[in-house]
This record gives C-alpha cells, sequence and structure tokens, in this order.
C-alpha cells in the first residue's frame, strides 16, 4: 500500500491553477504518473508478472513429466550435456553484465559506447540461441526428437519457448541499436533502453532458474 | 434554489424538456466518415462502445445456442438435435458466454469507465487498446467460423484431456477452440496491462487508492487476476495446440501423459476466471445501489479489502472442481477448507450491500431492481457454492445440474445481471439519454422470472441425479416436468432479452438526460453526456470518496447531506445539466491532445486469424499472418501516437444514435479529426 | 426455493435421486450435506429476508405533498458489524469444516483384504465392462466378465478398481455413493454398498464424447441365494447350439465378424487385435439392458433394431453390415441361449 501512502500525502490541490492548460499526451511517458513510474516500465513490469506464470506452467509441466517412465527413446536426462550448456548459460549471464553497462552508458549520453555494448549483448544472446540450435540439433541426433517422448515434448517446448524470448529480445536491441545510429535514442529515451532491459534480464533469470531445475536437479 | 426544486429526476420522465443544442456547441454530422471513425478510433470510450455492442452481439449467438439446448430437452427422448449438433452447441455456448459475453462486457464497461471514474482523459496506452479490441473481435469471429468450416468444437468449455486430442476429436473443431481462445487471450493480456496500468499511474492528482470507485476497484483485481490466470491457460493451449498440430505427447496416455495435467492448468486459470466474471459486477452494483439509495456504499474499505481477499483466495481453490477426479483425499481436504473459506469475503460483500439499502431512500429505478436482484441472486449462488465446497457429497453434486444451477446464479445471475445494472445506469452517460424505465422494468421483471424458473429447477433435477452435457434422457427419471419448466424459463429470458433490444430501438428517439441524471456519487457524472474526447476540460483534484457527491452536498448541523447552491461541472455540459445547479467550467481547453486515429491495430489484429487459419490448414496462410503482424507492428510502432499533422485526436461522436453528436462540446477538441466532418451549428 | 427443493427430496421417484441413499456410503454423504442444507436453507432466508424487509420498508415512497425531501443519514459503515459478520461466518463455516474433512477420510480409507468384493470396472465409449477377479470368499472361483449390470450381494461392501481405455469417464451410482473419475493411465478406486436387494440406476457422469448420455448403468444388489446363484449361472459356460435356427445364428456370429470383437466364453474366446473394446456376451441373456444400459433386452425389438442398425446409438463403433431379416432372427435366437 506504499503506492496508496504516496499519493495520499501528495496535497491536494498540488495542481496548478489552468491545469488544463498544460499539454496534456495520454502516451507520454514523461507526464506525471501517480506512481512515479512511467507507464511504459509499469507495463513492462505487469507483462513480466504475466511472463512468470507462463514459465511456471512449462517448468511444472517439465518437472512433472520428467519422472515418468519414457515409452520410446532416450530419457532427457541422459543427454544432457552439462558443460557445454554451462558455457551457453556462462555467455547469457554476461549479457546481461553488457545490458547494464549499455543502460549506464546511455544514461551519460555516452552513444559509442551504449551501441557497442547494445551490439555485444544482441552478440551474446544471438551466441545463447546458436548454442541451443546446436543443443537441439544434436539431441535430435541422438534420438530424442520432439515427438518422441512425454520429456522430449516437454523440454523442446519449454527451452523453446525461453529461445523464441531470447530471440525477441535480440530484435529489440538490434532495434534499439538501429534507432541510436540514427540518432533517435537520446539520453533522454534512456528508459526504454532501460525498459528493454527489464525484459532481457527477466529473460536471462528464467534461464538460471531453467538451468538449475532442468539440467542441474537431477530428476 | 430551494431545495426542493434540487432533486434530480431519476424517473422515466427526466428530462422532459428537450435540450438539444446546448449553447456553444457544435455538431458535426457523421453521415459520411461515422462507420471508418469506428474502425480507426484509439477513444476508451469508443472502444468501450465497441466491447459492449460485440458482446451484446455474442450474448445473443450464446442465447440461441442455450434456447436449442433447452428445446432439445424439453422432454425425455429429445429428438431435435443430433448428439453432434448438442454437443456443439453446450461447448459454444458455454465459451462464448465466458469469452465472449461477459469477459468483453467487463472490458466494455472497464474501458468506458476508469478513465472517467479516475479523473483520466483516457487509458494508458490507448493504441494498444484498439489493438485489443479488434484482436477479441478476430478471436471470437474466428472461433464462430468453424461453424461453416466442419463443425464447431464440440468438447466443452473446459475441453477435457484426452477427448480433445486427435485421437477422439478428429476434427477442427478443437483446433478452432485452441487457436481462438489463443487469440482472445492475447487481447485479455493486452488489456490486463493497459487497465492496471491505467489505474495505478493515471488517477486524478488525490484519487488514491482508497478513494476509487469500487467498480474500478473491482475492475483493478479482475484484470490482475487475469493477468496472471491468462498465461496459465495459454500454457494449456499450446500443449494441447502442439500435441494436435505436431503430435508432441502431452495429453497422450500412451505415451505416459496425465490427464489430469490439462485439467490443473485449466482450472488454475478457469477458477479466477469466475472471479473476473463476477468481480466488475460486484464493482457495478457497489457504484449503483449507493446511488439509488441515496447514501454512501457501507463499509467502503471492507468492500475493497474483501474484493482483494476474493482475487488472492481465488487462486488457492481450484481443484474443487476436480473432486472426483481421484486427486487423493489430502488434496481434496485442502481445497475443500480453502474454498469454504472463501465464503467469508463473499458474505461480507453481501451484507454491505444490505448494509448500503438499510435505513436508505430506495429508489428502485430498473438499474437498481438488477443490482438488488444479483445481490439476492448471488447469494443462492454463493449458498450453493457452499455446499459443493463440502467434498464428499461433491462427488455427488458433481456434474449435475446442480452445478449448472449455481453456476448460472453466479454468471447470470450475478455477472449479467450486474451487467444489465450497469446498462440501464450508464446508458444515459455513454449516449445522453436514458432507455425507457417502463421498458425497462418489464424486461426486469420478465428477465428475473425466466431466470428463476430456467435455473431454479436445475436444482431440483440435478439432487435427482441428472448428469450435464447429456444430450437426452429417459422418461421416468423423474426429471421431466422440472425440464419442461426450465425451457419454458429460458424463452422467457429470451423474450426479456428482445425487450431490451426493442428498449435500445425505441429509446433512442428520448429526450437528452443532462449530465448527472441519477444524481451520481462519482466523478463520470461531472462531466457532460456523453463525455467529450478528452473527458474533462479541468483535470479534476479529488479530496474525498465519492468526490462528485461531496462537491454538490455540504452538509447542515445534523450532518444531513444539502445541496450546494454552486459547484462546477468538469466539462461542457449541456442546459439541462446546468440547470441542476452546477456550473459549466470557463477553460480554454484548445491544448489538449490526444492520440491520433490509427488504422494500425486493426490490421495488426487481421494477423492472427491468419495465423491461426494457416495453422489448421496452410503454412503459407500463416507465413502470411505472420507478416501482417510484423508490418502492423512496425507500422504502429513508428507511428506517432499523436498525428503532427492534426492539431488533435478525432473523438468526435458517440453513440450509434446521430442525436448524440448533437451533445458535443469539444469544438476544439475534435477541430481536426477530419477535412469534411466539421460544420458548426 | 428452498421450499421446492426440500419438496422435490421428499416426493420423488427419481431413480437417480442423490438424497435419497439406499447404502451406508451414500447415507454418510447424505447425512453429511443434511445439516448443511438446513444451515444453506436458514442463511438463505436471513439474508433474503433483510433483503425483502429493506425493499418494503426503505423503499422512497416519494413525498407527494411536496415536503422537502430528506436525504437518508449517510452512514459509512460500522466496524464492528464487519467484524461480526466475517467471524461469524466463519466459525458456521469451520463448523461444516469439522464435519467435513473426517468424512474425506473415512471414504477414501481402502477396505481390508478380503473385506471387500473386488470388481475391476472398465470404462469405454460408451458402455461399462465389470470383470470379476477369482474370489472364493465370494463363491467366484473363476473370473466373471460382463458389461452395464453390476450385479453385487447386497449389505456386502464392494472394492471397485476404475479404469478407462479411451477417454475420461465417471462412475456414478447415485444412491450406493457419489462418483469417482475414471481416467485413462490412472487406476482409481471406490467404494459401493447397497443396504437391500434391488435395482439402482446409475450412469458415466463426465463428459466422454459423442453418445456420454447413453454411457448408463445399473446395479443389481441380491439376496445371498440370488448372489450364489447369479455367480453359479455366470459360471457356467453356455453350451453352443447344435441345430435349427440358434445353430444358424451360432455360425452368422463368426461370418459377420461378431466374434472378431465379442468374447463367448467356451465358444469364441479370442478377439481381434485390432477390435475396439467390446462387450463380452458370454451370458448376454442374463441381463436386463444393453449397449450402455440405454435398451431393453426383454424387448425383442431394441436388440433387432440394433442388429439393423447399431448406430442407433450415436458414436457406436459396432460395424455388422446389412442383414437380411432372416439373419437378424437367426442371430437374435443364437444370442437368447447365452443366458
Amino acid at each position: 500500500m506504499s503506492v496508496s501512502e504516496q499519493t495520499a500525502t501528495a496535497p491536494a490541490g498540488a495542481v496548478p491553477e489552468g491545469a488544463a492548460h498544460v499539454p496534456h499526451d495520454a502516451t507520454t511517458p514523461a507526464h506525471h504518473t501517480s506512481t512515479g513510474l512511467s507507464h511504459e516500465k509499469l507495463a513492462m513490469w505487469l507483462f513480466l508478472g504475466s511472463e512468470c506464470l507462463l514459465f511456471g506452467g512449462l517448468i511444472s509441466t517439465f518437472l512433472l513429466y520428467r519422472t515418468r517412465e519414457v515409452t520410446a527413446g532416450p530419457p532427457v536426462g541422459d543427454i544432457y550435456d552439462i558443460p557445454f550448456t554451462s558455457v551457453s548459460s556462462f555467455v547469457l549471464l554476461m549479457s546481461s553484465l553488457t545490458m547494464v553497462l549499455a543502460l549506464s552508458a546511455i544514461q551519460r549520453a555516452d552513444h559509442r559506447r551504449a551501441r557497442t555494448w547494445l551490439l555485444t549483448t544482441a552478440l551474446l544472446g544471438s551466441t545463447f540461441v546458436a548454442g541451443q540450435v546446436y543443443e537441439f540439433t544434436t539431441f535430435v541426433h541422438e534420438g530424442l526428437g520432439y515427438t518422441t517422448n512425454l520429456q522430449g515434448s516437454a523440454f523442446y517446448t519449454l527451452t523453446g519457448f525461453h529461445g523464441v524470448h531470447v530471440t525477441l529480445g535480440i530484435l529489440m536491441l538490434l532495434s534499439l541499436f538501429v534507432m541510436s545510429l540514427r540518432g533517435r535514442l537520446p539520453a533522454g529515451k534512456a528508459e526504454t533502453v532501460e525498459i528493454v532491459g527489464l525484459y532481457w534480464h527477466f529473460v536471462d533469470i528464467v534461464w538460471i532458474i531453467i538451468f538449475t531445475l532442468v539440467y542441474l536437479i537431477p530428476a | 434554489m430551494a431545495l426542493t426544486e434540487e432533486r434530480p429526476p431519476l424517473e422515466l420522465t427526466a428530462g422532459d424538456e428537450p435540450v438539444r443544442n446546448p449553447l456553444g456547441a457544435f455538431s458535426r454530422p457523421s453521415s459520411s466518415y461515422g462507420w471508418r471513425s469506428w474502425l480507426t478510433t484509439v477513444d476508451h470510450k469508443k472502444i468501450g462502445i465497441l466491447y459492449g455492442a460485440t458482446a451484446m452481439a455474442f450474448f445473443a449467438l450464446g442465447g440461441l445456442e442455450a434456447l436449442l439446448l433447452r428445446v432439445q430437452l424439453a422432454q425425455p427422448e429429445g429428438q431435435v438435435l443430433s448428439p453432434e449438433v448438442y454437443n456443439q452447441m453446450f461447448t459454444m455456448h458455454g465459451t462464448t458466454m465466458v469469452f465472449l459475453v461477459i469477459m468483453p462486457m467487463l472490458a466494455a464497461f472497464s474501458n468506458y469507465l476508469i478513465p472517467l471514474m479516475i479523473g483520466a482523459r483516457d487509458v494508458a496506452f490507448p493504441r494498444l487498446n484498439a489493438l485489443s479490441y479488434w484482436v477479441f473481435l478476430f478471436g471470437g469471429l474466428f472461433l464462430y467460423s468453424s461453424f461453416f468450416l466442419g463443425g464447431a468444437p464440440d468438447n466443452g468449455w473446459f475441453n477435457y484431456a484426452p477427448n480433445s486430442g486427435v485421437a477422439f476429436s478428429p476434427g477442427h473443431g478443437i483446433d478452432f477452440w485452441t487457436l481462438g481462445l489463443q487469440i482472445t487471450g492475447i487481447a485479455s493480456l493486452l488489456g490486463a496491462v493497459n487497465l492496471i496500468t491505467t489505474c495505478l499511474n493515471m488517477r486524478a492528482p488525490g484519487m488514491t487508492l482508497l478513494r476509487m470507485p469500487v467498480f474500478v476497484w473491482m475492475a483493478l483485481v479482475a484484470q490482475f487476476l487475469l493477468l496472471f490466470a491468462i498465461p496459465v491457460i495459454t500454457v494449456a493451449l499450446f500443449l494441447l495446440m502442439f500435441d494436435r498440430l505436431f503430435g508432441a505427447n502431452f495429453f497422450n496416455v500412451e505415451a505416459g501423459a496425465d490427464p489430469l495435467l490439462w485439467q490443473h492448468l485449466f482450472w488454475i486459470f478457469g477458477h479466477p476466471e469466475v472471479y473476473i466474471l463476477v468481480l466488475p459486477a460486484f464493482g457495478i452494483v457497489s457504484d449503483v445501489i449507493p446511488t439509488f439509495a441515496r447514501k454512501p456504499l457501507f463499509g467502503y474499505p471492507f468492500m475493497v479489502f474483501s474484493g482483494i481477499a476474493i482475487g488472492f483466495m481465488g487462486w488457492g481453490v481450484w481443484a474443487h472442481h476436480m473432486f472426483a477426479s481421484g486427486i487423493g483425499p489430502v488434496s481434496v481436504a485442502a481445497f475443500s477448507l480453502s474454498t469454504m473459506f472463501i465464503a467469508v469475503p463473499t458474505g461480507v460483500k453481501i451484507f454491505n450491500w444490505i448494509g448500503t439499502l438499510w435505513k436508505g431512500k430506495l429508489i428502485f429505478t430498473t438499474a437498481m431492481l438488477f443490482a438488488v436482484a444479483l445481490v439476492s441472486q448471488f447469494t443462492i449462488g454463493g449458498l450453493s457454492g457452499v455446499m459443493h465446497s463440502v467434498a464428499p457429497h461433491d462427488t455427488q453434486q458433481t456434474d449435475t445440474y446442480f452445478i449448472v444451477a449455481h453456476f448460472h446464479y453466479v454468471l447470470f445471475g450475478g455477472s449479467m445481471f450486474g451487467i444489465f445494472a450497469g446498462i440501464y445506469y450508464w446508458w444515459p452517460k455513454i449516449f445522453g439519454h436514458k432507455l425507457s424505465e417502463r421498458i425497462g422494468k418489464a424486461h426486469f421483471w420478465t428477465m428475473f422470472v425466466g431466470f428463476n424458473l430456467t435455473f431454479g429447477p436445475m436444482h431440483i433435477v440435478g439432487l435427482q441425479g441428472m448428469p450435464r452435457r447429456t444430450a437426452t434422457y429417459p422418461e421416468g427419471m423423474g426429471w421431466d416436468l422440472m425440464n419442461l419448466l426450465e425451457t419454458i424459463g429460458s424463452f422467457l429470458i429470451a423474450i426479456s432479452f428482445l425487450m431490451w433490444v426493442y428498449n435500445v430501438v425505441a429509446s433512442r428517439k428520448n429526450p437528452h438526460a443532462g449530465a448527472d441524471p441519477w444524481d451520481g456519487r462519482t466523478l463520470e457524472w461531472s462531466i457532460s453526456s456523453p463525455p467529450p474526447a478528452y473527458n474533462f476540460d479541468v483535470e479534476p483534484t479529488v479530496e474525498h470518496l465519492d468526490e462528485w457527491w461531496h462537491r454538490k452536498y455540504g452538509e447542515d448541523e445534523h450532518g444531513r447531506p444539502v445541496r450546494r447552491e454552486h459547484f462546477t461541472y468538469l466539462s461542457g455540459v449541456d442546459e439541462a445539466s446546468r440547470r441542476g445547479g452546477g456550473d459549466d467550467p470557463d477553460v480554454d481547453v484548445s491544448d489538449i491532445h490526444l492520440p491520433s486515429p490509427s488504422y494500425w491495430p486493426i490490421v495488426l489484429a487481421l494477423g492472427l486469424p491468419l495465423i491461426a487459419y494457416g495453422l489448421i490448414y496452410t503454412y503459407w496462410l500463416a507465413a502470411l499472418g505472420g507478416l501482417v503482424i510484423i508490418a502492423g507492428s512496425f507500422g504502429l510502432g513508428l507511428e506517432p501516437s499523436v498525428d503532427p499533422d492534426a492539431g488533435h485526436g478525432d473523438h468526435g461522436d458517440h453513440g450509434p444514435d446521430d442525436e448524440g453528436h448533437d451533445q458535443e462540446l469539444a469544438e476544439v477538441g475534435a477541430a481536426a479529426g477530419g477535412d469534411d466532418d466539421e460544420e458548426a451549428s | 426455493m428452498a421450499s421446492l427443493v426440500v419438496l422435490a427430496g421428499c416426493a420423488s421417484d427419481a431413480p437417480q435421486d442423490m438424497l435419497e441413499p439406499e447404502g451406508p456410503y451414500a447415507r454418510t454423504l447424505d447425512n453429511l450435506f443434511n445439516p448443511i442444507f438446513w444451515v444453506a436453507v436458514a442463511v438463505f432466508v436471513v439474508v433474503e429476508g433483510v433483503i425483502v424487509y429493506s425493499i418494503v420498508k426503505w423503499r422512497d415512497r416519494g413525498d407527494a405533498d411536496g415536503d422537502a425531501e430528506e436525504m437518508p443519514a449517510q452512514l459509512h459503515g460500522n466496524t464492528r458489524l464487519e467484524i461480526g459478520w466475517t467471524i461469524v461466518p466463519a466459525l458456521v463455516l469451520a463448523v461444516i469444516a469439522v464435519l467435513t474433512v473426517p468424512v474425506i477420510f473415512e471414504l477414501n480409507a481402502e477396505p481390508a483384504a478380503g473385506e471387500a468384493l473386488e470388481v475391476d470396472v472398465t470404462g469405454a465409449q460408451f458402455w461399462w465392462g465389470y470383470d470379476y477377479p477369482t474370489q472364493p470368499d465370494f463363491g467366484i472361483t473363476e473370473g466373471i466378465v460382463t458389461a452395464n449390470e453390476l450385479h453385487i450381494p447386497a449389505g456386502q461392501q464392494v472394492h471397485l478398481t476404475l479404469e478407462s481405455v479411451d477417454v475420461i469417464h465417471s462412475f456414478w451410482a447415485p444412491k450406493l455413493n457419489g462418483k469417482r473419475d475414471v481416467v485413462p493411465g490412472r487406476t482409481h478406486h471406490w467404494l459401493l454398498e447397497a443396504d437391500e436387494p434391488g435395482v439402482y440406476s446409475g450412469q458415466c457422469a463426465e463428459f466422454c464424447g459423442l453418445s456420454h448420455a447413453n454411457m448408463r448403468l445399473k446395479v443389481v444388489a441380491h439376496d445371498a441365494t440370488g448372489w450364489e446363484a447369479w455367480v453359479e449361472d455366470m459360471q457356467q459356460e453356455p453350451v453352443a447350439p447344435v441345430s435349427g435356427l440358434a445353430a444358424e445364428g451360432f455360425a452368422l456370429f463368426q461370418q459377420r465378424g461378431c466374434s472378431g470383437c465379442h468374447v463367448v466364453e467356451g465358444a469364441y474366446n479370442e478377439v481381434a487385435d485390432d477390435s475396439p473394446p467390446s462387450p463380452n456376451l458370454t451370458h448376454l441373456f442374463s441381463r436386463d439392458c444393453f449397449a450402455g444400459c440405454i435398451y431393453d433386452l426383454n424387448d425383442r425389438n431394441e436388440l433387432e433394431a440394433w442388429l439393423r442398425d447399431p448406430q442407433r446409438k450415436a458414436g457406436s463403433k459396432m460395424v455388422i453390415g446389412e442383414l437380411t431379416e432372416a439373419d437378424i432372427d437367426a442371430l437374435y435366437a443364437y444370442l437368447e441361449t447365452l443366458e
């Protein structure tokens, strides 16, 4: 309820006379908001809250089915390449660091560095996705296709969904990169980078959870 | 002004004097551009109307399906519908009423009212709002197109695995269901993010959370439930879709899958969904009853917190839908207890409504009749709900008509009656004129009798062992008379719905009702009817719960409310409203910028059904849909929200009736809306 | 409304009325339900009474003589009342909870070994199969297989093991117990007991597809001698007819492919590998109903109509091709011997 208190203590009538003359654009983030968070940032937080349950559902499904006997093909636990996935997890983890650096650069209006870090983040993300494609290919060669058994369906669906999220994040990062190149990402719009960063960190954290629950803890 | 004259007209005869052209208003002919503006609008009020109109159209369809079901069941061994058609009908009836009627109806109210009630000029993301509506509409149309493409889904709205698998449901019906609900789910999710942001972020100065009208609160809780429930059913739908389209094994028993996975995922969504459907209706009556009881809502903070409590507890009761499914006695006991105790906050709501009625001066308008009917009918639904929570006996009740009776008392006797209360209450705000109270009362009584005649006897046949979802029943089971009564009742409901339709048509020439026809309590009554595109001339500064009431009424030495001599409306109002005592605001609204209309939301939304058809028929179509979505996203993303070439957004007209436009005062706000549509009156 | 419910509860000749239990399990449920039902009725009467009272009492009748309008007192709430109407319902519910929870565990208790008659129940679209494993204590020295009609001794605990071969079904005989879902891939258990000999009606309660409405069942409870006779009868293999119309039917049974799906012990013991699950017909004419218990076996026309067109029941998996009336007569004559 801190939100309520915050607004409750704002003196009533704090808005200057003739408030109607202040240009009001419902979508301008700079406009005063009741929580102090911009609409966009609040919306991203809400969206990520929703995403938690999406991944929660997929992870639960996987955990339910990984303990079941497979009727065909190898159980997914037998074909993990933990060292390889550890490296690609580390790569993804590092991309969170470069994301932070990108945000900090743009807040300092250091656009050249910001672009460098944005691109680095996107490249690290792409490396992770490439690693996932390689992993999937290897698994298929080892006899675990999408339809082979319960675990295959659950594993590919869960990690595939995560991969799609990373890919969308890469697209957002590249869009930011292009915007910055065209001079359409001034320091005043650093919040856009921050919001994409929120998404990026979230996807990272989800991967940490997946890596721990799905790969590391034995069934 | 003498006290005796101050009470605004509350009956049908309101606004006898036809005040058509308020001073200073510009009317805008709508003939040439009208329809197009509805396709491109980003105005939360127009989008609200679109949601409402669409939902009522689906209500007619869902009702028609229900009538067919009732005709089939009027007598034992009915031969009207084949089992194939019967199964499609009950599936589509449930799916329609939940996803395409009540949810969008509540989206309609939330869209229209939340900004008005919290003193905002629009929702946080107006164009996303338009996108939500079009996505919802196309999702619904996509689902209904299944009737023409080989048969509608036929496995119930709950669509249990493994009967939903290709092995047992080889047609495309289930695919339409799976994909259609994913599409409408996107609409709900976007809407939830948008409306929560609006509620939290766009409150007028001084509009603290605990000064928000209860409707806003309940809508907010419902939107939070949607935010977290939609992803869960999305997971379920994905898994089913991958099973059906790509041969995954999630519900493939032969590969060792557990069919109960579907039930858990579905009901983790499905039970919060019940509160999504009913909480906003609770909010509606929590605003309607105080207005017509002429006193504030009893126990406002308790109403708010009980709503929040229901929202939280609603996540811990899902498995009470599965008491017979073999989940083990410990789970059954836990969910039995949690289900019982969710009755506590629900009871608090009932008691507070009664507390609001108590010692009031109750004015029984149609809206009030529907609202009070909700309270008494929901009580019945709540009590039968407590009976279901008694898990051992629920193994008798579940999957019988006792359950059907229960949830119709909740969702029809509760949600739909609340929706009709809201429709009668806010109609003059939305369209400028009231619906006929005379027809409205006939509508109410017919629906009230019809509803109870249809669903009351279902308790009895349920206890007598009649199972749900059966296309026919034999003679000699003792169910014949009650089923016949139910069918008769369902036709009364149908007649009452037609009365409402007739009312909408017959009332369209009703005199203008003024800004505040019911002597309302909340901010939406402080602005003209219909409101201008920008809602408020002056961003209100809020100091009270029921702010508008406090602006109109002071207190005498006994603490009795006394109407003030002077108070100011918050946007241009017509003369009829001014005679109520208030003044027009005297401000310049020329600097109010609103987002401009856009074609991109509808274009972007169109991509989704294309993908869905593509997944069923040919992936090329899906690729085309994907391209449309990418193009739409870039179009929407790159297009400035406010058209730099137009001074202001086009939010001109309101309501399907041309008269409504005459009430527009927003000459400036609408100035640049089009090149051919401005004309001073 | 409440009185209507009560009336229905008292004055019904509904064979599936859950308010008229005829066995200890159903009675346990009913005994739990009754007090809760009356609590609910009391709450209903009080709440609706107050609503109606308020409507009548506080209705604004208008001031016809134009008196100054009095606003009602602007009550905002009362914390004591709020606490009261939070705690009192919570206490009532706590009582209900205390009554409920023990029954949940009681009904899930497994019977001691050898105490209960064991029956394996199979749900299939759209009929029920019953398999009685060998249980010398109950006179069953050789397994019994039958369909749709579950025969049990009255006054005897029966332990059901429920499995499904296709989709989810739910086994329900309301006068004997609540329902339990029959879920493919899972094995569920359920208990039944009838006080008195009699025939108890029931049906599948979970939507299971096209003919969900036509998946009915009967539980036939016998007295001791009746049970012995039934078991005795069921353990006799029928004698294949050697002459006359029945013998023609016997041959037709194979020629028409009936024996590819339906077992008749002693004569047709093996079904085809691709056979859909099909009722065992060994003692068909010991039963009163067939095809998910929706047709009367004592009415010759019903079985003949079925043989003419098994699709008269939607979703039926039976395929038999065109039969002449003579074929039907012969098949009927044969089936009639399967007592």
